[in-house]
């Protein structure tokens, strides 16, 4: 027993680097890759010149979108990618699975059903990740704005980069989204971005409001 | 594959195509010299690529698409029916306090707006618009308009909220033509029964189509003052039946009437239904004999 244990510890430090053993290789890369990042690269000119820089250019030039149609905004989610909008030339390709993922694509309106999975989602999208509502449904529930079964909004379950008004969304349209939200990505070291009336906000983090918040402006009472 | 020649022997034969693994490829090299720049022109079968490149270049949308939203302030008279009929309630109205001799207050206001100084102009969140165009096609005077502007795109969702002075449409684009006309097809009925005589709706009216006259019913021993309306210029517009503390006022659908009825203006006799302009300029369709 005592030999055949010593054999085994031999055997990882022998090795060094993978094993087939999926903690072995957990181990490797917490100790090879995360810590000296986390640690920090002590070059200054590296860190930011290089690393950062290179990072940014390959993130905002691969924003890969979800493969997830909710309603009928889909449908010019998928003629975007159509040979007339070859969106795939801003390095726009539709993946299936979340794990392969940095931007949750939201087209159409988020039921109280809907609204765990679609939470669920984001979560299971690896870290640098953004979220684009499209179409007025998803901005604030659109024409089922006083249903009972819609979530009023999806900045109310998870926090939202780019919002495309419209109904249903113009492929041109989305595209025009998509390079907003590189220019999001392109300005974080910046910290700022302006919006189209000129105030500024922050490009590190999307848009939330808490559940009880205002999602419009209230109609005046003589109206409804 | 035995099966398959059996039965084509009796039909014709399917054409066999060469290259097998190849195939593929060379018709990709093919379209790619069909479709390059300046070499399209000159091989056989050459065509321009189907693609467009958005963000340098822009295909030109119908003038009926509707985009961003755009309200001409020398024409709006700020009578809320574009609210009123709005799907999806985005449509809210905003008071701006103008001075006495501004262009804006040339058209047409109610008697409140006039008192207080100011003019009521749409204001839109553009986040919850449906686009459906219900606003410009019921407004009396033609204020509202959509520019084919499509990159509306934005970072916050407050900023969707567009204000009455951003939705302003420039004033050299406006032709300053005003044009009243009833797209409701209702008009206000009076139970004279129930009114109490308070002239809120006059004083609300945008058009003062309004005029208060004598009526028959006694209170406090003496005859109470009711609201008369003038329906060639009325617009239907429901303004006086909101307002009203009693709900004296209905509104009922209007029966034909010939357009020299109607109220223009500017241009007094020129007013016409829709399908007569449409009929105006294209020379294929007819309009039905009158009766």
């Amino acid at each position: 027993m005592d030999k055949a244990g010593d054999g085994s510890a031999q055997q990882k430090k022998g090795m060094g680097m993978v094993g087939l053993n999926s903690d072995d290789f957990v181990e490797w890369v917490t100790r090879k890759i995360e810590r000296p990042i986390k640690k920090g690269i002590a070059d200054p000119i590296i860190r930011t010149g290089l690393v950062q820089g290179f990072l940014n250019w390959a993130k905002r030039n691969s924003t890969w979108p979800l493969h997830w149609g909710i309603m009928c905004c889909a449908i010019e989610m998928a003629a975007t990618s159509d040979p007339r909008y070859d969106v795939e030339r801003l390095g726009v390709i539709y993946r299936s699975s979340p794990r392969q993922v940095d931007v949750l694509l939201l087209n159409g309106p988020i039921s109280h059903k809907l609204r765990p999975m679609a939470r669920r989602l984001y979560e299971q999208i690896p870290d640098p990740k953004w979220v684009i509502a499209m179409g007025e449904c998803t901005i604030c529930g659109g024409p089922y704005y006083d249903s009972y079964a819609v979530v009023k909004g999806a900045y109310t379950v998870m926090p939202v980069d780019i919002f495309i008004p419209g109904c249903p969304v113009r492929p041109e349209a989305l595209m025009y989204g998509f390079l907003k939200l590189n220019q999001k990505i392109k300005a974080e070291k910046a910290g700022y971005v302006t919006t189209r009336k000129g105030r500024k906000v922050s490009s590190r983090d999307g848009r939330m409001a808490d559940f009880t918040g205002k999602y419009t402006h209230e109609v005046p009472e003589g109206r409804r | 594959m035995k099966s398959q020649k059996a039965e084509g022997k009796g039909t014709a034969t399917k054409k066999r195509r060469r290259g097998g693994v190849f195939r593929p490829i060379l018709v990709t090299l093919k379209q790619a010299v069909q479709t390059a720049p300046l070499i399209h022109k000159i091989v056989p079968g050459g065509r321009k690529p189907v693609t467009f490149l958005y963000p340098y270049e822009k295909l030109e949308s119908y003038q009926s698409y509707r985009g961003q939203h755009t309200i001409d302030w020398f024409k709006c008279i700020g009578c809320e029916l574009c609210a009123k009929v709005c799907p999806n309630e985005c449509i809210y109205f905003e008071f701006i306090k103008v001075e006495k001799d501004s262009p804006y207050t040339l058209p047409r206001r109610n008697k409140t707006d006039t008192m207080k100084g100011q003019v009521r102009r749409p204001a839109v969140d553009v986040g919850h618009c449906l686009f459906c165009g219900d606003c410009s096609e019921f407004c009396p005077t033609d204020a509202w308009m959509f520019t084919q502007d499509f990159e509306l795109a934005d970072y916050t969702r407050e900023d969707l909220f567009y204000h009455a002075d951003e939705l302003r449409k420039p004033d050299e684009l406006s032709d300053k033509k005003q044009v009243l006309l009833n797209r409701q097809g209702d008009e206000p009925i009076l139970d004279v029964d129930v009114c109490i005589g308070c002239a809120r709706c006059d004083r609300e009216c945008p058009t003062g189509c309004i005029s208060m006259t004598q009526g028959p019913n006694l209170r406090k021993g003496k005859p109470i003052q009711i609201p008369e309306f003038n329906y060639t210029v009325c617009i239907g517009c429901q303004q006086c039946c909101d307002v009203c503390p009693v709900d004296c006022l209905h509104m009922q659908e209007t029966t034909y009437k010939s357009m020299d009825q109607f109220y223009n203006i500017t241009f007094p006799g020129e007013a016409k239904p829709l399908e007569e302009w449409v009929a105006r300029k294209s020379p294929r369709y007819q309009m039905p004999p009158k009766r």
